[in-house]
């Protein structure tokens, strides 16, 4: 006889913080949003999301899959999404380079997924220490074809929380697939947080075009491939139709710039983190310094920035590589802004001191 | 005996060469999902190879895979919803070349799917030969005249209907 297991899926809010790795707290995240797929490889530095999801599932009733590769992972993503379970996959660098091919069929299907990226050293096997050198790879395409992610850098363990929550609602909303892009610091650092609800709701919207079996309805099929002329094209045109409402609707950001602001902090994820000390090192000098962090990086907050950057001397743009995101800033401020740039990558984070000795040794304040 | 269209096989012209294997085991799908009753649970999953538009004859649910990856997707979507009949429909290019880890693992996790294997070369990308022809058993293995003046290339141009995907 089958007893009815009593489920255990924690209340959405509450006022006690809880400490939490940033990998845990996307896994949380995952659960409370009613994420009732997850299927993954085990690859460092974000094994604990696949261990957390693995126990969590099970509390919650959901299908807990560790797959034979992050290829059959993705894959299994796309069947479950195709249902109108929500469904979530992770990874780090390598084996999001091996999901790109069905992150691009799950894009060309409009079904709705969330990736998580919890980037290391590159290229190859690279190392596993902390890196930001999948900005291209994540924000630029990844895989074939004209399509875009909608990719969330969280900054803190609390946003890796909220931001996996908005994620579920944006992919629903747009039918897109979300990639959450955090990397070893993110994910393996604790921090307090609380299980906060997200400010903006999405309306929930039916899923007419799941596949649920098409008992008195007509065939639902879930497809990417279009023959016949201009059929493509018209498939792509309504995709491209969509990443403009996102452009429009989606951009998201944080900046603080003082009035008196000789410089511009350009960072995003963890290295924002880095930026906010560098800016409270430098807070006795005469000139101020002024943070600007993408929260989507895709969309790009091209036009904030553009603002926040109006009448600042010099700009900085500090990343774990050697300039992805850079060229965001430069396609942002045009040419004949000077834009200084600090990278590290290869796993190495760069320290507060060597980039504040950077800015005072090229007179950047 | 009347020899009629199943009710769940759609009435359009088909993309196959004359003679293709592959209607009639479209054909025979619909049958047993008539017979069985269950159009209103079943999903199908259509292959990367010359079926790759099975879904547009048969009126059930249905998915396309990428390439190889079928079992993976059938996996994802019946686990999601077990009450669903889930089958993949594959060539041996899809199911034991490019698919091979799909297809054990699959099994060997025990999934509960259905899985319909169309063993007969890549012939979508003819004269290739995939992973399930042994060196020298060309012959045997290729049964009809038309299939083997197909895989030893002797007229690869002369089948009327192919698509590209
Ligand atoms: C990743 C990837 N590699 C290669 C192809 C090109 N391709 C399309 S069909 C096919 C072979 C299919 O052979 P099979 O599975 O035996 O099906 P058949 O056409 O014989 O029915 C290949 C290699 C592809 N679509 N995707
Ligand atoms: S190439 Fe072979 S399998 Fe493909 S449609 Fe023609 S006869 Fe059928």
């Amino acid at each position: 006889m089958k007893t009815k297991k009593k489920l255990k899926v924690h209340s959405y809010f509450s006022n006690k913080p809880v400490l939490m790795t940033g990998n845990d707290a996307v896994g949380e995240a995952a659960i409370k949003s009613g994420c009732r797929f997850y299927a993954g490889y085990p690859i460092t530095p974000q094994n604990e999301l696949t261990a957390y999801m693995s126990r969590r599932m099970r509390d919650v009733g959901g299908v807990f899959i560790q797959a034979e590769s992050e290829l059959a992972a993705i894959n299994m993503v796309f069947g479950a999404s195709s249902t109108g379970t929500r469904a979530m996959t992770s990874s780090s660098s390598p084996g999001i380079s091996l999901k790109q091919e069905g992150i691009s069929y799950i894009a060309g299907c409009e079904l709705p997924a969330v990736i998580v990226n919890a980037q290391r050293g590159g290229p190859g096997l690279g190392n596993i220490g902390p890196s930001q050198s999948d900005y291209f790879q994540a924000t630029k395409g990844g895989g074939h074809g004209d399509y875009h992610l909608i990719v969330l850098a969280p900054t803190s363990v609390e946003e890796a929380f909220t931001f996996t929550v908005l994620g579920f609602d944006l992919a629903d909303y747009y039918r897109n697939p979300v990639m959450i892009l955090s990397d070893a610091i993110i994910g393996q650092m604790a921090e307090g947080i609380v299980f906060k609800k997200p400010r903006r709701e999405y309306p929930k919207k039916k899923k007419a075009w799941a596949l649920t079996g098409a008992r008195g309805r007509p065939q639902n099929i879930i497809r990417s491939l279009y023959l016949g002329e201009r059929v493509l094209e018209k498939h792509n045109l309504k995709l491209q139709e969509k990443y403009h409402l996102i452009e429009k609707k989606e951009v998201r950001f944080r900046q603080c710039v003082p009035e008196n602001a000789g410089l511009l902090v350009v960072a995003y994820g963890s290295m924002y983190r880095l930026a906010k000390d560098i800016a409270a090192g430098l807070n006795n000098s005469r000139k101020r310094v002024g943070l600007f962090c993408p929260l989507t990086l895709w969309p790009f907050p091209y036009r904030a920035l553009e603002k926040a950057a109006k009448g600042i001397k010099n700009i900085l743009v500090v990343e774990m590589s050697y300039g992805q995101m850079l060229e965001d800033v430069r396609l942002a401020l045009g040419k004949d802004v000077s834009i200084s740039f600090f990278g590290r990558a290869g796993g190495e984070v760069p320290e507060g001191e060597e980039i504040i000795d950077y800015i005072l040794k090229k007179k950047l304040l | 005996m009347n020899f009629t269209r199943p009710k769940y096989l759609r009435d359009r012209p088909t993309h196959y060469c004359p003679g293709c294997g592959h209607g009639v085991v479209h054909r025979v799908i619909a049958e047993v999902v008539e017979e069985l009753g269950i159009r209103g649970k079943t999903v199908g999953i259509a292959p990367v190879g010359c079926a790759v538009l099975a879904y547009d004859y048969w009126d059930f649910d249905c998915s396309e895979a990428a390439h190889g990856r079928a079992l993976a997707v059938a996996t994802g979507i019946k686990r999601s919803r077990p009450d669903l009949a889930v089958f993949s429909y594959q060539g041996d290019g899809d199911l034991v070349a490019i698919g091979t880890a799909e297809t054990i693992h699959a099994a060997n996790r025990g999934e509960n799917l259905t899985c319909i294997f169309i063993n007969n070369a890549y012939n979508y990308h003819k004269p290739q030969r995939s992973n399930k022809v042994k060196k020298g058993s060309e012959k045997s293995f290729l049964k009809s005249d038309r299939q083997k003046r197909f895989f030893f290339g002797g007229s690869s141009f002369s089948v009327p209907y192919r698509v590209g995907a």
